[in-house]
C-alpha cells in the first residue's frame, strides 16, 4: 500500500465512524418523499420482469392462508358489493346444471323437505281459485262421467243388458272359431284408426 | 248385489271401439225393428187424428193405395240413415252400446248409412247369408256393412259403467 493511501485510510478510519454517529438515520428517512419515489418507478416494468409463476412456486400458499384469518376477512368483505360486479348470467351459463343436479340425490333431499309444513304455508284455496273448472271439465271426461254415474236403476239395467250382450257374443265366438276349427281371439279386433286412437272419440 | 254379477267392467273397457259380436248386433236390430214400426204407428195415428179433426171427416193412410208403403219407406230411411250419418247410431245401437264407423274408423257419413240401409235386404237373401257373415268373419261385418264401407262397434261409456259398477259393491 502508498504511505498516501494508507494516510487517507487512517483519516477514514477516524473520521467515518464519528460521522456516522452523528447522523440521525430516523430523521433522514422522515425526510425521503417515498410517495414521490414510488410515484417515479414504474410498477408495470417491474412486475413484467418479475416471473409470478416462479414467485408462486417458491411460495408456501398454505402457510400463507394460515396465517389468514379468513372469518375476519369475510366478515369485512362486503359481498353484496362482489355480488353486484359478478354477472350471475354469463356465470349460470358456464355452469353443467344437468351435472349438478345429477350429483344431487333427489331422494335425500326430498327426505328432508317437511312436506306437511310446505302444505300449511299453501293457501289452497287460492290455487283452486285459479284453477279453470270449466276447461278443466272440458279437457277431461269428469263431467260426463259424474253426468252418467248419476244415472239410477235405469243406467244399471243398461249396464247389465250390454254386458250380458258382450258376454254372448264373446261365447258365440268362442264357439264359431271352435267349429271353424281356428284359433280363438281373446278380444276381437278393430279397425285401423280406432286401433291407434285416430278415428271416432270414444268415451 | 246381482247387478255386480252381471257386468265385467273391466272387460267391456278394453272391448270399447272393437268389432261387436252377433248377439248385441241382433239385439240393437230387433230394438230398432220395434222402434221403426212402433213410431210410425205413433206418428201416423197422430196425423189420422189431426187430419180427420181440421177436416171433418174420417181419414185412414192405409186406406190409400201407394202412399203408406212411400211413407214407411221414408220413413225407415229417415231413421236409420240420419242418426247413422250424425251421431253413428240408431236408437237400438244407442240402447246397446253400438256404433256404426267407417271400415277404418274413422266417422261413417250420409252416404255410407244409405248405401248400408239399402244393402241390407241382400243379408237376408240365402238363409240371412250376408248376417253369418258376423260370425264367419274376424271383423264381424256383416254383407251390408261390406258393402256401405261400415263396421259396427262396441261404444258407450264404459268407464261410467264401471265407477257405478263400484259404486254398486261399496253399498
Amino acid at each position: 500500500m502508498q504511505p498516501a493511501t494508507r494516510v487517507v485510510q487512517s483519516v477514514a478510519n477516524e473520521v467515518v465512524p464519528g460521522v456516522v454517529d452523528s447522523i440521525d438515520v430516523n430523521d433522514v428517512v422522515q425526510q425521503v418523499d417515498f410517495q414521490k419515489v414510488i410515484e417515479s418507478v414504474d410498477l408495470n416494468a417491474v412486475l413484467a420482469e418479475v416471473d409470478l409463476d416462479a414467485l408462486l412456486a417458491r411460495a408456501d400458499l398454505n402457510a400463507l392462508l394460515e396465517q389468514i384469518d379468513l372469518d375476519e376477512l369475510i366478515e369485512r368483505l362486503d359481498v353484496e358489493a362482489v355480488l353486484k360486479k359478478v354477472d350471475l348470467n354469463s356465470l349460470l351459463e358456464r355452469v353443467d346444471l344437468n351435472e349438478i343436479l345429477e350429483k344431487v340425490d333427489i331422494n335425500a333431499l326430498m327426505d328432508k323437505i317437511e312436506v306437511e309444513r310446505l302444505l300449511e304455508r299453501v293457501d289452497l284455496n287460492t290455487v283452486v281459485a285459479r284453477v279453470d273448472i270449466d276447461a278443466l271439465m272440458q279437457r277431461t271426461n269428469v263431467g260426463s262421467i259424474i253426468a252418467a254415474t248419476s244415472t239410477g236403476m235405469a243406467g244399471q239395467a243398461v249396464d247389465i243388458a250390454r254386458s250380458q250382450g258382450v258376454g254372448l257374443d264373446l261365447f258365440a265366438q268362442r264357439w264359431t272359431d271352435r267349429i271353424l276349427r281356428r284359433s280363438h281371439s281373446e278380444q276381437p279386433g278393430a279397425p285401423l284408426l280406432l286401433d291407434n286412437e285416430g278415428g271416432v272419440a270414444l268415451p | 248385489m246381482t247387478a255386480a254379477r252381471n257386468v265385467v267392467p273391466d272387460r267391456d273397457l278394453k272391448l270399447q271401439g272393437h268389432y261387436a259380436g252377433i248377439c248385441s248386433r241382433f239385439a240393437g236390430f230387433v230394438i230398432d225393428v220395434a222402434a221403426i214400426v212402433l213410431l210410425y204407428d205413433l206418428i201416423g195415428s197422430a196425423v189420422q187424428f189431426l187430419v180427420s179433426t181440421l177436416s171433418g171427416h174420417q181419414f185412414r193412410i192405409n186406406e190409400l193405395p201407394v202412399l203408406p208403403w212411400l211413407l214407411f219407406a221414408l220413413w225407415v230411411v229417415l231413421y236409420c240413415v240420419y242418426p247413422v250419418a250424425a251421431g253413428g247410431r240408431t236408437l237400438g245401437m244407442a240402447i246397446v252400446g253400438l256404433r256404426v264407423v267407417r271400415a277404418d274408423g274413422a266417422h261413417a257419413n250420409a252416404k255410407q248409412a244409405l248405401v248400408r240401409l239399402l244393402a241390407l235386404p241382400l243379408s237376408f237373401v240365402l238363409l240371412g247369408f250376408g248376417f253369418w257373415l258376423i260370425l264367419l268373419r274376424r271383423d264381424n261385418r256383416a254383407l251390408h256393412d261390406r258393402i256401405g264401407g261400415t263396421a259396427v262397434v262396441y261404444n258407450w261409456d264404459a268407464r261410467a259403467a264401471r265407477l257405478r259398477f263400484l259404486a254398486n259393491q261399496g253399498d
